[in-house]
């Protein structure tokens, strides 16, 4: 396959992954959380690659993943003490995580290839330069092989915990009630959500998952009726904006990310107007035709004390 | 006698080290229809979230039909105030009552045609069957309400737990609820209804709590409901310092 | 002795001055922020105003034929970008049935994600566009570029808007601590909120070059949130995090200049956050480890122990 080929499939899955993972966040109003999952993630990876000095090692997904929940913990222990609003701890303690990131590879800056553009873009047309081999076998780009594992992993807890998740999202207290343990189930499914941010994050920086874990998942919010068909729209979404931006990175010659994000963010503003029933050109059409419906009520009420 | 729906002991809760609920002893017997009455901000909700066992208790314990609550929890269905629920949610009513098999369900097996024909004939029973494919926000409050209703038939459990029914709701929904909750009763369900409307106590409600801070008065709706009781209820001061003046006595 | 030595020096001190200066004002402007809780409206704006710097360096190229990196040029741009990416998502958020997160999530790509493509492609460009180099510094701030012009224009938007703040203190407050109460005194509410934003978006956009579109959101933040636990007045909660923040400026500027290649964004942003979290900690009245309501809690357990026996 050639690398152009590469690159495009290795997009769209990254867009699957983070559209997947990016409705749970939507439906239960966390969408921010990804901003500083995004964020968060560096340090973790850049301190494990300062200790084991080896790129290519899973511990620096594991690594980047832990200091993702680190975040996460730190935010939820911060407005628990009450001492300071939610969204300004989430705030403070991704960009403090991210400062410490930024400040241990530039102490390194020779052995690191984190450069400060990378961390906010990195260039997914180079991804697909690192190879993977397993026992001999050439398996395809690194990359492609993590986002791979990434999909599969979303999609499966998905389909198995599809039930629980949704209770969780729409009801915790009954969720609580039927013994579905939905404070544990979400630390888990935030895990799950910051190891998708490494992987793509290691693809493409942070701006991509941000990017495709709102903009996709917002967009099917507001074309579905049902969570399953929110999941499948979102992927839908997220991989159209993943092949387009591609696309249209080629003839700039720059990274997809920027274009990606772009694209995925456009899509949402289209949807946001053309959207069938939730769409603002559907419900000012909706308003109006109550509107008339209710003056013409009003003037017929008006009329028959005349006639009588 | 039969063991209480719901045994509270020695309950405090504390926010922020500040007292919310100081000290409560109530017991909800089976097969009635209970109201937890009290101004706004008197700890209502903080009861009910300590009940449901989802906020940290500083002293005192819950028992449900004579259990421990981590045993019986499935034996309480939650209807959540209207207020708190995510409208827009991507759900259809009829997921939504399909919803209240889950807990029978258990971990990983998915809802099939029994349960949909079950959350169907609870739908029915409601007059809403008519609504089944339509997303959740496209219905009108009363209906809303009476989706949530449907659930806690499905779920069937012993003991309901209704988060402030009648806000919101309109006069015919309301005595539609009205009316099925003493169906429920009379079925030999126990049903616990948060609430701090006084005007309608009498004629809704068998028993009555009177919450503020401290239980003020726990009884049938004849002998609890006393206009003296009530004021003191809501007359607003601060009720804890009597204990701690007999504790330091 | 080295700090003597830095201060002597011309680059040195303006760099200060201008550091000092951001965290002082955006610290005070944050207290505003936080009390609304629009932190990560802040952030949003913040990487949003990204497409603003590059559109204006752009459009500058096209007007004189060099991109101009001046402050009088980009801050103007950032602050468009910015209020645009606000107002956007309001707008939305207010007519769909869309989420105040969703909604800013979404301007986030479509802004910050435009900016960086536009940035990346003025790098690339062929044949280059003349003043592009450094334009990226913007992402994570470059306070060593800075120079007396800077100055004074980080001085021109960060006093007008103090100003502001304070010929209107009145009404700002109201409206923070209750905009129904606002609206009833009779104020222009629509009014207020609008100059409300106005001011918040120049608190974030004085700050790109120093510290960067990424990471300005803390600077905005930290010092109101750390302040918040050491006072319980507005009045003193806005001179005191202008205080913290010019502090914790003052530190990441040290610390950058006697570190050789220590970026000076992030050491500020560092500093705030470790200041947060002391105050947390060790706060007297609302700290954690002192603070006098835990102490109310354990005389009060001790009281139900014995009334309860």
């Amino acid at each position: 396959m050639s690398l152009l080929a590469w690159t495009y499939l290795i997009a769209a899955l990254t867009a699957v992954a983070c559209s997947l993972a990016g409705v749970m966040l939507v439906v239960k109003r966390e969408a921010l959380v990804s901003e500083g999952l995004s964020h968060a993630v560096l340090p973790g990876i850049v301190l494990a690659f300062l200790v084991f000095r080896d790129r290519s090692s899973p511990l620096l997904i594991l690594a980047a993943g832990l200091s993702g929940l680190l975040m996460v913990w730190l935010v939820q222990w911060i407005a628990r003490t009450g001492r300071v609003k939610q969204d300004a701890a989430l705030g403070i303690v991704f960009s403090g995580m991210f400062s410490v990131g930024v400040i241990a590879s530039s102490l390194n800056l020779k052995n690191v290839h984190f450069h400060a553009h990378c961390i906010i873009d990195g260039n997914l047309a180079f991804a697909a330069l690192d190879d993977c081999h397993w026992f001999g076998f050439y398996l395809g780009p690194k990359a492609f092989v993590s986002m791979l594992l990434c999909v599969v992993g979303v999609i499966g807890f998905v389909v198995v915990f599809f039930k629980e998740l949704k209770l969780l999202a729409f009801d915790e207290t009954t969720s609580h009630l039927f013994g579905f343990r939905p404070r544990l189930l979400h630390t888990i499914w935030l895990a799950i959500v910051s190891i998708v941010a490494v992987a793509a994050f290691e693809v493409a920086g942070t701006i991509l998952v941000v990017a495709l874990m709102i903009a996709p998942a917002a967009a099917a919010n507001l074309l579905s009726d049902r969570l399953s068909w929110m999941f499948v729209l979102s992927a839908l979404l997220g991989v159209v904006a993943a092949l387009l931006g591609v696309a249209l990175s080629q003839p700039l010659s720059i990274s997809p990310a920027g274009p990606i994000s772009s694209i995925a963010g456009f899509e949402f503003l289209l949807i946001v107007f053309f959207a069938p029933k939730r769409g603002l050109i559907a419900r000012r059409i909706a308003r109006r035709r109550r509107r008339r419906l209710w003056i013409a009520l009003l003037a017929k009420r008006n009329r028959l004390p005349k006639n009588e | 006698m039969t063991v209480p729906a719901i045994q509270v002991e020695k309950l405090t809760v504390t926010y922020d080290a500040e007292p919310v609920l100081w000290d409560i002893d109530l017991t909800v017997p089976q097969r009635v229809v209970m109201g937890l009455v009290g101004p706004n901000g008197a700890g209502k909700s903080t009861l009910l979230k300590s009940i449901l066992d989802l906020t940290p208790k500083l002293a005192g314990q819950i028992k449900v039909l004579g259990q421990p609550f981590a045993a019986n929890r499935k034996a309480i269905g939650y209807v959540p105030q209207r207020s708190s629920i995510d409208w827009d949610f991507p759900t259809t009513v009829l997921d939504l009552v399909v919803m209240g098999t889950y807990g029978r369900l258990g971990w990983f097996r998915r809802p099939g045609e029994r349960e949909r024909a079950d959350a169907m004939a609870a739908l029915k029973r409601l007059g809403m069957d008519a609504y089944a494919e339509r997303q959740i926000n496209e219905l009108s409050g009363g209906q809303q309400q009476r989706a949530f209703l449907a659930r806690a038939f499905v779920q069937d459990a012993p003991i309901y737990f209704l988060d402030e029914p009648f806000a919101g709701v309109d006069v015919p929904t309301e005595k539609l609820i009205v009316q099925l909750l003493h169906e429920l009763r009379d079925e030999g369900k126990t049903i616990v209804v948060v609430q701090h409307d006084l005007k309608t106590v009498g004629e809704y409600l068998d028993q009555v709590s009177l919450i503020n801070q401290t239980l003020v008065a726990s009884g049938d709706v004849e002998s609890s409901f006393s206009e003296q009781l009530i004021e003191e209820t809501y007359s607003g001061r601060s009720r804890i310092c009597s204990p701690i003046v007999k504790g330091d006595a | 002795m080295i700090l003597w030595e830095l201060l002597g020096d011309h680059t040195f001190r303006t760099v200060l001055l201008g550091t000092m200066g951001v965290g002082a004002v955006s610290g005070s402007i944050g207290c505003f922020a936080y009390l609304r809780r629009q932190s990560l409206v802040g952030d949003v704006v913040a990487h949003s105003s990204l497409l603003g710097i590059v559109l204006f360096f752009l459009i500058s190229y096209w007007l004189t034929g060099e991109g101009s990196k001046s402050l009088f040029v980009l801050i103007p741009g950032a602050m468009v970008a910015g209020v645009l990416a606000l107002g956007l998502s309001q707008w939305i958020v207010s007519c769909t049935s869309v989420r105040a997160d969703s909604g800013l999530g979404v301007m986030l790509a479509i802004f910050f994600g435009t900016g960086i493509m536009l940035l990346r492609w003025v790098q690339k460009a062929n044949p280059p566009i003349p003043g592009r180099r450094g334009l990226d510094s913007y992402l994570f701030g470059m306070a060593a570029s800075m120079t007396w012009a800077d100055l004074v224009m980080i001085a021109i938007v960060g006093v007008g808007s103090i100003a502001v703040m304070l010929l209107l203190w009145k009404e700002l407050k109201v409206f923070t601590f209750d905009p129904l109460l606002a609206q009833s005194l009779g104020y222009r509410t629509r009014w207020l909120d609008w100059l409300m934003i106005g001011i918040f978006v120049n608190g974030i956009v004085i700050g790109i070059q120093c510290i960067g579109v990424v990471l300005i959101i803390a600077m905005l933040v930290a010092p109101a949130a750390a302040a918040r636990q050491w006072t319980e007045s507005l009045e003193s909660m806005v001179v005191l995090a202008a205080v913290i923040g010019a502090s914790c400026a003052a530190i990441g500027t040290v610390v950058s200049a006697v570190v050789s290649g220590i970026p000076t964004g992030p050491v500020i942003v560092l500093a705030g956050a470790t200041v947060v979290l002391g105050s947390i900690l060790f706060a007297p009245k609302r700290g954690i480890l002192f603070g006098g309501r835990k102490r109310a809690s354990a005389a009060m357990q001790v009281r139900f122990r014995e009334s309860s026996k």
